[in-house]
């Protein structure tokens, strides 16, 4: 995207998968790809269903069992996909971390904080109990969470859910990994807090000169947060560019859509919102031209017949629609 | 809860259809018993006693003479009554305490459900045997034990399941638009805990069936003429050294309709999963 | 004004006592609203805006009947809702209703659409079984779905088409006033946009009154005349709501502004 270094952190190339369901197999994600240099930070953003959450998990090995995944994933030049159980457990956490949504769900209610944060510090470097619950208060001091001595040996149901999410963070920090995913690591929490958690990752990243990737459905999060933005929809990246270029000329048509249709601060009220027509569409059904023709205000002919291919406009801005318009 | 998705999943479920079989093998059996049985149960035939299986006898006889294969068949009838009869009360006596419980809470809550432990911390067993001596023994007794039991059980699930519907938004749009709590339990609660309720059932029935079963073996259900599993047991007991395999036949039809029932009550479990009705 | 708000809050406490630690323990006490005042008259929105823990979950239940108030009173209309006994209570819920935030839980899985939008309306018991089934139909078209949806069960619908059926079921009694929990919070950008349009059509066409709770300042700001701020349970500030969302006043409002996402108040 910017100048290519020779190994790009993570490579994914036509990364595609398929889904088991109800009404038959479904390709959930249709040839994906996109490369994240060391210390570059790249945020998807997308709508459910448009495969952002299945991208983390397809990178992290997490898919369920009856997925069935083709392309190319490449952390640091090594092929992830079609590795064995034991290889991935050696990658992950170690080399690449992940930051869930929930931090309720994904903390384990029954250990406390220090257990948690020690658990990949034992696995992966092989650590003793001491050494690790000293590491352990190191990385909670690092998050910024407040009391942190004392709150070693709480449970995470002591904690509020900005903690908790601190507390993630350091799990994810642990091993020193050079990518960090981020799946809506900010959704369950409030507004003041939000910022702060994501400020904080922001920092991090930068000092620790990691890779990110952050998922989010809520464009505003990105400014200033990512330096590229990779839109999604139906399974496939539709616009991929610098962050302030999506944010001052978004060219496909859905991401002026979703730029358009959230309600802002300076509107008087009553101001009706501007809306992309229909809803998104199953993965069954849909069409097979462009995904999003049917709901499209500048839909030609052409589009529903035919797939549109990813143009570049720019050296960093790639659209998949031959109506682009930056007006 | 039944959508048209379920038969075709039901019967290639293997526990459904392998416990469905024995279930309805065990109901054929006993609809054919009620008006036919290859001998008539209780007539005894001392001289042919203890004969092995043959054209005339397929099961052979007991000490008695009497038909192995006329009892056993004859025999469902009791387990069948008592499981029906027992879980029938506890279902509706238990499942009506429990909703009650999960719909007031506060003290009518505790209330019921202290009452529901010392139920169950009461072994019904030793029920059994007060009510034997004073009403005397017989089905009767053995189906009002059994049924007594089973109240706290459903109690206990049933108040499980219903408070974790009470605990839905829905509960309260229910609330908001104005209807009475018993009116809600109807409309929203039972429908939502339905499947949890038929699934305790059909285990409860088949533990009703194991239950009449040690009564009668213990001489405190059902007495003769009435055939039972239970006292065919007893009755083998008595003969161990003489006619072991008396005992197989009975054990193994108790065997059977347990694991029937249980596998029936399994593959129940996982058709009528809500996470069914949560795919979108 | 000499007439009656439509609804007015006065001084609403609730305070939620907390498990004791020890059978003999006294039992800790959570203020979880105190002494909140407000104003809402016909065809105006109100929006509350505040964190979790603010109350205003809480708020929104007291405003609807569902719980009881420790302190206050809560007036619909000019009557007292809490002290009102349960048939008249069940009468005059036709005139207010909610929308909730969960659109998979607000819905009950095992029911059809026609009931579960019927079920205010059958409350009221004024109408035969044909009736409700007509007025569903024209509740399901105001909100843009269609009758062929009646029979149908939540799950076979998306988000944003479970929230109009939401909606739909809060209007069929044409209430005076909605109380809606969050109503957008659960929905993609897109849905969301086209929901809230059709709350500011409905408002338009049948002048109803809002009580709209969010997080969502620019919501807020779109969907609201006035708006009140809530921090742990007190009101930090409440006024029109072009003024307190351009220029509060309150460094706690000043906070959510500035926390806002991609938030540049000179823009």
């Amino acid at each position: 995207m910017t100048n290519p270094t020779p190994i790009p952190l993570l490579q994914v190339q036509d990364l595609r998968v398929q889904l088991p369901t109800a009404r038959g197999p479904v390709l959930a994600l249709r040839g994906l790809s996109f490369a994240l240099a060391p210390g570059q930070t790249l945020g998807v953003i997308g709508e459910s269903g448009c495969g952002k959450s299945l991208t983390a998990l397809a990178t992290m090995g997490l898919l369920p069992e009856r997925a069935q995944v083709s392309g190319s994933i490449r952390l640091n030049g090594h092929e992830l996909l079609g590795q064995d159980e034991a290889a991935w457990c050696r990658v992950r956490g170690a080399r690449m971390a992940m930051v869930f949504q929930e931090p309720m769900t994904a903390l384990n209610p029954l250990h406390t904080i220090a257990h948690q944060i020690a658990e990949p510090l034992r696995l992966h470097q092989g650590m003793n109990a001491s050494a690790a619950r000293r590491r352990a208060l190191d990385l909670l001091e690092r998050v910024q969470l407040p009391r942190a001595r004392e709150r070693l040996d709480a449970y995470p149901h002591q904690l509020s859910g900005g903690q908790r999410q601190r507390v993630m963070i350091a799990m994810a920090l642990a091993c020193g990994p050079d990518l960090l995913i981020a799946d809506e690591p900010t959704t369950a929490l409030d507004v003041t807090v939000q910022k702060e958690v994501l400020d904080l990752m922001g920092q991090l990243v930068r000092e620790d000169g990691m890779g990110m990737l952050l998922i989010s459905h809520d464009l505003g999060l990105m400014r200033e947060r990512v330096q590229q933005v990779m839109v999604m929809y139906g399974g496939q990246c539709v616009e991929h560019a610098d962050t302030e270029t999506l944010f001052a000329h978004p060219a496909h048509p859905y991401t002026r859509g979703l730029f358009a249709a959230r309600p802002r601060l300076d509107w008087p009220r009553g101001t009706r919102l501007s809306t992309i027509a229909g809803q998104v569409p199953e993965l069954h059904d849909l069409p097979a031209g462009c995904a999003f023709a049917g709901r499209c205000p500048q839909a030609q002919v052409d589009c529903a017949g035919q797939a549109p291919r990813l143009d570049t406009l720019a050296p960093a801005h790639q659209v998949r629609c031959p109506h682009w318009s930056v007006a | 809860m039944l959508h048209d998705a379920f038969w075709p999943r039901a019967l290639r479920h293997r526990s459904f259809v392998l416990g469905g079989a024995l279930v309805a093998f065990l109901l054929l059996g006993a609809c054919l018993a009620l008006f036919w049985t290859p001998w008539p149960v209780a007539e005894i035939d001392i001289p042919n006693k203890f004969a092995r299986p043959s054209a005339a006898h397929w099961l052979g006889t007991d000490s008695l003479g009497r038909d192995i294969a006329s009892q056993l068949l004859a025999g469902s009838h009791s387990s069948l009554l008592v499981g029906f009869i027992a879980v029938g009360i506890g279902l509706s006596v238990g499942a009506g305490l429990g909703l009650l419980a999960a719909a007031r809470q506060g003290w009518v809550d505790e209330a019921i459900m202290r009452v529901s432990d010392f139920a169950f911390a009461f072994p019904a067993l030793l029920l059994a045997i007060m009510l034997t001596a004073i009403y005397g023994p017989g089905l009767v007794v053995s189906i009002t034990a059994i049924g007594i039991f089973n109240i706290p059980v459903f109690a206990r699930v049933t108040r499980g399941a219903a408070q974790s519907v009470w605990a839905r938004e829905y509960m309260l749009a229910a609330q908001a638009a104005g209807k009475g709590g018993w009116r809600i339990t109807f409309d929203h609660v039972l429908p939502n805990i339905a499947s949890v309720l038929i699934v305790q059932a059909t285990v409860q029935f088949a533990i009703a069936i194991l239950a009449e079963a040690a009564l009668s073996y213990l001489g405190l259900g059902t007495l003769p003429p009435q055939a039972s599993w239970g006292r065919m047991l007893n009755e083998a007991q008595a003969q161990m050294f003489q006619a072991p395999w008396l005992a197989v036949y009975p054990g193994v039809a108790i065997a059977l309709t347990v694991l029937g029932l249980n596998l029936l009550g399994d593959g129940l479990r996982d058709l009528l999963d809500p996470r069914l009705a949560r795919q979108r | 004004m000499s007439a009656p708000a439509l609804l007015e809050v006065r001084q609403l406490g609730r305070r939620f006592d907390l498990p004791r630690s020890t059978p003999w323990a006294r039992p800790e006490g959570l203020q979880a609203l105190a002494d909140v005042s407000l104003r809402l008259e016909a065809g105006r929105s109100l929006g509350v805006v505040g964190e979790s823990g603010s109350g205003k979950s809480t708020l929104a239940r007291l405003v609807m009947a569902l719980d009881r108030p420790s302190a206050g009173q809560v007036l619909f209309k000019g009557q007292d809702i809490h002290a009102l006994s349960a048939a008249p209570l069940r009468a005059l819920r036709a005139d207010f209703q909610m929308v909730f935030q969960d659109p998979y839980g607000s819905l009950d899985p095992r029911q059809t659409v026609a009931q579960i939008v019927s079920e205010p309306l059958q409350v009221q018991r004024r109408h035969s079984r044909a009736e409700l089934r007509e007025q569903v139909q024209q509740a399901l078209a105001e909100v843009g779905l269609r009758s062929g949806d009646l029979d149908k069960y939540p799950h076979e619908f998306s988000g944003g088409q479970r929230q109009r059926i939401a909606i739909a079921r809060a209007l069929i009694t044409r209430p005076a006033l909605i109380v809606a929990d969050e109503p957008v919070s659960a929905l993609d950008v897109s849905v969301q946009a086209q929901v809230l349009n059709l709350m500011m059509d409905l408002q338009e066409r049948h002048g109803l009154s809002y009580l709209f709770v969010s997080h969502d300042l620019a919501v807020v700001q779109v969907m609201c005349d006035d708006v009140l701020v809530l921090q742990s349970g007190c009101v930090v500030e409440q006024g029109p709501a072009h003024q307190v969302l351009r220029s509060p006043r309150h460094p706690y409002t000043q906070t959510l502004l500035a926390a806002v996402p991609g938030h540049n108040p000179l823009v």
